[in-house]
């Protein structure tokens, strides 16, 4: 009961972490065509005369 | 077994903190030490801006006087992660030590000391580290156990350090010590809290805040669920450059809404070991910081909070919200722990299930350790730094520094190009004025100090600086912002290197505007220190042994004359 208990908890575990990963790699290397560039704030620091505290 | 909650905590604290353990300064966006801090008008609030940083800085000039700055900065550092998660183990009522070492694990290794830390608040991951401290010594306090007061306040001295820590240790201590106790917890814990109350209060230019850092600030998704189930799991801090990596994990929110309903199953069996009163305080007090963390992110919360902070005092520190998810860590870790505890009474053989719930923070969130995979270095000050300060010590004359480029953050390459809030106000021997405009996401979040607002339509208009009781300009070179040669025209230069460059301005130097009155806030400063030193005092004194020697006296004395 135990072994049967530590294996599917390993299996679910397993999945779910390779699901997990897959995922981040499927859309990190998708690009996301609704972002308008055009209008989009500058990235943190690009601009030569401001330091940006941060991005929310 | 006494020594796995410790060693548990010191291997939590050095698998983050090793790499920065040799001699030099970590700087990273607020974070800033000094080698050498001075004790200035603004380190106890009396100088124009808000005390946002009182009495940290005065605090951290005495400290700095005793060792070097960044020997202080590693001690506060490692003392800070070291003391969470054992105080989180310590505070769990078990007897298990696996348990406890769940609860120091999920305490120590979050998301909020991660991105408090990457976000250089040093002060609150200090305060976080004593709220266990605090809950144990209020529950102490509650059961009216001997110098449990002097230990809650000795444990909320730390947290006090600036105005949102205090308040933070403040409600913990007052909620964990009952109502019964509040003619004696709450007259201390606002003592406790005078040295930055007192001038914010007195404050001239008063205490309203922009309205646009409102939505600048608040608490944000990390991954495909809402802001509510990051501040669940402890994440949610407004800037997203300083969130690990890993807290974008798909699965995250799963495993955050799994870990909150374990927790509530473990946080029914707080009741009877701790009493009703104590355990349903401690847990509504967690919810109220996960509400006050996401009000803003609810329909209609944002313009609440807007209004508030443009029209009631203080209620600036209603801005990043999310720091008030630290009321949540301590039922979210000890919750979790003792569901795990009933969890394994259902099972025969529970250390798989003990150690994958040990485990699951450090997996769920590996980019934490190492100071955070590199995220964080330890640099040194150019020698430019040293020179100016030794310039600006040996000069008798009057007036306050004013730093160019405008702009209170810095970008030098000496420090990896980092985001880091300029150092020279307390590098420098001298008060220094800074712009208290930030860009977040590239839009200006105005400041509070009126004086900064004055200095720069006076350089616009090309105005004698000195009128404004600015004595020296300092220029910071290779940092992003350009200064105008206009401003600089009829200023004498004293010194010049590769980094900085120091300017004097010739002429009379007025007296730099009226702060707080410095009486009342003083005598706030001494009262708090008075009752910090007597609570040391309480329980280092043998108060306890005068009174039973006192007693056994009398049994003598009885057993005699019969």
């Amino acid at each position: 009961m135990r072994t049967l208990i530590g294996a599917v908890i390993a299996v679910v575990a397993g999945l779910a972490f390779a699901g997990g990963g897959t995922y981040i790699l499927v859309n990190s290397l998708t690009p996301n065509e609704t972002v308008q560039l055009k209008n989009a704030p500058a990235p943190n620091n690009s601009n030569p005369d401001t330091v940006n505290y941060g991005t929310p | 077994m006494r020594l796995v909650l410790p060693a548990v905590s010191a291997v939590l604290a050095l698998l983050v903190l090793t790499p920065l353990l040799g001699r030099g300064f970590v700087l990273n966006y607020d974070m800033v030490f000094a080698p050498d801090q001075s004790l200035l008008p603004d380190s106890l609030g009396l100088g124009s801006a808000l005390p946002r940083s009182v009495p940290a800085d005065a605090v951290m000039s005495f400290a700095t006087a005793l060792l070097p700055g960044d020997v202080v900065q590693k001690i506060v550092l490692l003392a800070a992660l070291f003391a969470g998660p054992l105080g989180a183990g310590r505070l769990v009522p078990t007897n298990s030590v696996a348990i406890r070492v769940v609860a120091a694990v999920w305490y120590g290794w979050s998301a909020y000391v991660a991105e408090r830390l990457f976000m250089g608040h040093w002060p609150y991951v200090v305060t976080y580290a004593c709220l266990p401290w605090i809950a144990a010594a209020g529950l102490a306090v509650r059961r009216g156990e001997p110098k449990a007061l002097p230990k809650l306040i000795l444990a909320c001295a730390p947290a006090v350090l600036t105005p949102s820590g205090g308040i933070i240790a403040a409600v913990l201590a007052v909620v964990c010590s009952g109502r019964r106790k509040l003619a004696v917890t709450v007259p201390v814990t606002v003592l406790l809290n005078m040295p930055w109350l007192l001038p914010s209060v007195l404050h001239p230019g008063g205490s309203l805040s922009s309205p646009v850092g409102v939505g600048a600030f608040a608490a944000r998704a990390e991954n495909w669920g809402s802001p509510v189930t990051s501040v669940l799991g402890l994440g949610g801090i407004w800037n997203a450059e300083v969130v690990p990596g890993s807290r974008g994990m798909p699965l995250l929110p799963v495993i955050t809404l799994l870990s909150v309903a374990v927790a509530l199953v473990g946080l029914r069996s707080l009741a009877p070991r701790w009493g009703l009163a104590p355990a349903r305080s401690f847990v509504v007090l967690g919810a109220i910081g996960v509400a006050i963390a996401v009000f803003g992110t609810l329909p209609g919360g944002g313009d609440v909070l807007a209004w508030a902070v443009s029209h009631v005092p203080g209620a600036g520190l209603l801005r990043d919200s999310q720091k008030w998810a630290a009321w949540w860590a301590l039922p979210l870790s000890l919750g979790f722990a003792l569901g795990v505890e009933a969890a394994g009474k259902y099972l025969t053989n529970r250390t798989a299930l003990v150690a994958l719930a040990a485990l699951l923070p450090l997996i769920t969130m590996p980019d934490f350790a190492w100071a955070g995979l590199g995220r964080l270095e330890v640099v040194d000050y150019p020698a430019d730094w040293s020179a100016v300060r030794t310039v600006l010590a040996a000069d008798d004359g009057a007036g306050d520094v004013l730093a160019l480029p405008m702009s209170a953050f810095r970008r030098f390459s000496w420090n990896g190009d980092r985001t880091q809030l300029d150092p020279a106000p307390r590098f420098l021997p001298r008060t220094v004025v800074i712009d208290d405009v930030v860009y977040v996401g590239g839009r200006p979040v105005s400041g509070e100090d009126v004086r900064v607002a004055t200095i720069r339509r006076a350089m616009a208009r090309n105005d004698d600086l000195g009128a404004f009781g600015i004595g020296w300009v300092l220029v910071e070179h290779g940092t992003p912002g350009s200064v105008d040669p206009g401003v600089l025209r009829g200023l004498r230069e004293v010194w010049s290197g590769p980094w900085l460059t120091l300017y004097r301005v010739p002429g009379v130097i007025a007296p730099p505007p009226a702060g707080a009155p410095r009486l009342p806030v003083v005598a706030g400063d001494l009262g708090a220190l008075t009752v910090v030193a007597f609570s040391l005092l309480w329980l280092l004194l043998p108060a306890g042994r005068f009174r039973r020697s006192s007693h056994s006296r009398t049994v003598e004395e009885q057993a005699c004359a019969h």
